[in-house]
């Protein structure tokens, strides 16, 4: 990567430089994240493994241009995030990131179809249903597009979730502990959905505290206490 | 809405129940003070100057007595004011006639009475030809209904049910709600005893000018007469009501600022219980603006829904009212609706903006940490 400009080449899609992450809780400093070195290029699987507390997701909120770094410099596809304004970062988020979320995070009140349905009416795409459609036979749920979550297993709901991620065909998927709530069965039947994806070509980078789910990555990575290690 | 509907409706009741008390119609009343108007002493007076003052105006004196009548067929007996006139009141007050005529020159044996008496005394309708026994100060009389008098007064019909013979109702009262009856008395003598007199204004001449010309000559000859033109008092009554619809207006731009500030809350509530879908939202691409966007029209479509509703509902109760306890039609004035949905569109949206811009701040990753 060029220093200077940030440029990274092409085959660099993320680009993590001395990232640090303090919180302030009351009259403590919280360091979430300390010095935090990645590069993540593009079609790679990357599994993110770390106990409870060791920063994972703050980390995946970052990469998601859902929070910001307290220093250093993220720089997606090759430019620096902390030059976005709050629409870039929007723009990103919806058109550039999908998220798969360990609650599947889906609108309750929406059927499977319109939760898919969501990044593309914010992207202003046409052609909205049959996309959503699409994604969801995809994911195996071409039999449950006008059910709500309520009316769905979690398995069913995180296939869901993955399918509004994939919709929008981002550059990548940031998944926070995709299968923590879900039995083992069902978490490895997700699992090959992502695997899929990965074959596919898509980028994805996998946070988990799961061994086995972790294994699954083309390359996997450890945080502890803030700190990254390969 | 429906409070103010009531109001504009008997507003506009009002006046047309008014007109038609005649406003070419000059009343002078003789006598000291308000409180007398109707039945305070006579006064003997030649009213030939009273004419002269309203320039060739149609004028009738009138005495009034209290009298109890009695129906001998059904046993009924009432108390009721007996207003002695000549025959020109017919034609300088006008009359809603439902029944009959009015008396004819000479027909001293014959009565007109008030829709309200009528009802009471035969009850079974038909009461022109009908014999009525009246004891008023002069003594017992046998009268000839010749005709009778609808009352005027429409917003009132409803509550006059409520009324009953006997009520300790003013004498005053009794005259404006016309439960009187007319009968002919002597006036042929240029000095007669009066209580005061009826005067129809010519065409080309101003009735309350009249009036005044008629109280300054009253001042001039040292009489206590009290000259009124009906339709100034038409005039105050309407401003009377103008200032009740007012108030009430008033009173409905405070319950409109409670109601702002309840729907405020309510907004806010209602916002804050979707923080965690807000946030999925931004999650997934939404800018500040579509989130407040998105929030603002659906309180707007609910405000709207809830004004057509209002309307809807208010009109329902304007029915009910009007058919069950009042005797005019509730109005309904677009303008007035029209104010009420933007009004309620308005507030709906400045109730939203502020919530809707403060949950489309919020940081997403917060809300679906907490969630």
């Amino acid at each position: 990567m060029n220093k200077k400009t940030g440029k990274t080449n092409n085959r660099i899609l993320l680009h993590l430089n001395g990232i640090r992450k303090t919180y302030q809780d009351g009259i403590l400093k919280v360091h979430a994240l300390k010095d935090i070195n990645l590069e993540a290029e593009r079609g790679e699987l990357i599994s993110i493994m770390g106990p409870s507390g060791s920063g994972k997701s703050t980390l995946l909120h970052i990469l998601g241009c859902l929070d910001h770094p307290t220093q250093g410099q993220y720089y997606f596809d090759g430019e620096n995030t902390a030059t976005f304004d709050d629409r870039q970062l929007t723009l990103t988020r919806n058109k550039r990131i999908g998220f798969v979320f360990q609650s599947f995070n889906l609108l309750h009140r929406e059927t499977a179809l319109e939760n898919v349905s969501l990044p593309l009416m914010y992207a202003g795409e046409s052609g909205i249903q049959s996309k959503a459609q699409e994604a969801l036979e995809k994911v195996g749920l071409g039999a449950r597009l006008n059910h709500r979550p309520g009316q769905l297993s979690g398995g069913e709901q995180q296939r869901v979730a993955i399918a509004r991620a994939m919709v929008k065909k981002p550059d990548v998927i940031l998944a926070d502990e995709p299968t923590g709530n879900l039995d083992s069965q069902v978490g490895k039947n997700i699992m090959r959905v992502f695997q899929q994806m990965h074959e596919e070509g898509m980028t994805i980078i996998l946070i988990t505290h799961n061994p086995e789910v972790a294994q699954l990555g083309t390359r996997l990575l450890k945080l502890h206490d803030g700190q990254l290690e390969e | 809405m429906t409070i103010m509907a009531v109001l504009s409706g008997i507003k506009v009741q009002m006046y047309e129940d008014l007109k038609q008390v005649g406003l070419d119609v000059v009343n002078v009343q003789l006598v000291p003070n308000l409180e007398n108007l109707f039945i305070g002493p006579l006064v003997t007076e030649d009213t030939q100057w009273m004419q002269e003052q309203s320039k060739g105006g149609l004028l009738a004196p009138f005495r009034a007595d209290m009298a109890v009548g009695a129906n001998l067929e059904n046993q009924q007996t009432l108390e009721f004011l007996i207003l002695e006139t000549t025959h020109e009141w017919g034609n300088i007050v006008p009359l809603n006639i439902s029944e009959g005529r009015f008396i004819y020159k000479g027909e001293t044996e014959f009565c007109v009475l008030d829709e309200w008496i009528a009802d009471r005394f035969f009850p079974e309708g038909n009461a022109v030809g009908k014999e009525l026994f009246i004891n008023a100060s002069e003594g017992i009389r046998n009268l000839t209904v010749a005709g009778v008098l609808k009352d005027p007064f429409e917003v009132r019909k409803k509550f006059d049910e409520l009324d009953f013979a006997g009520s300790a109702r003013s004498t005053l009262n009794r005259m404006l709600e016309f439960k009187s009856i007319y009968i002919l008395g002597d006036f042929s003598e240029p000095h007669e005893p009066i209580h005061g007199a009826v005067i129809k204004v010519p065409k080309d001449i101003d009735a309350l000018s009249t009036a005044k010309s008629i109280q300054k000559e009253a001042k001039r000859r040292d009489l206590p007469a009290i000259a009124w033109a009906r339709s100034q008092w038409v005039d105050n009554v309407m401003r009377g009501a103008d200032l009740t619809t007012q108030v009430a207006g008033m009173l409905w731009i405070v319950v409109l600022l409670v109601t702002s500030v309840m729907i405020l809350t309510i907004s806010l509530v209602a916002i804050r219980e979707r923080y965690y879908e807000l946030a999925v939202r931004r999650t997934e691409g939404a800018r500040r603006l579509q989130i407040v966007s998105q929030l603002l029209l659906e309180n707007m479509i609910l405000s709207l829904t809830g004004g057509f509703l209002a309307i809807g509902l208010a009109h329902g109760a304007g029915y009910l009212l009007e058919t069950r306890y009042l005797s005019w039609s509730p109005a309904f004035l677009p303008h007035e609706m029209a104010l009420a949905i933007g009004l309620g569109a308005g507030l709906g949206a400045l109730a939203t903006i502020l919530p809707a811009y403060r949950a489309a701040s919020l940081d997403p990753v917060k809300i679906l940490r907490i969630a």
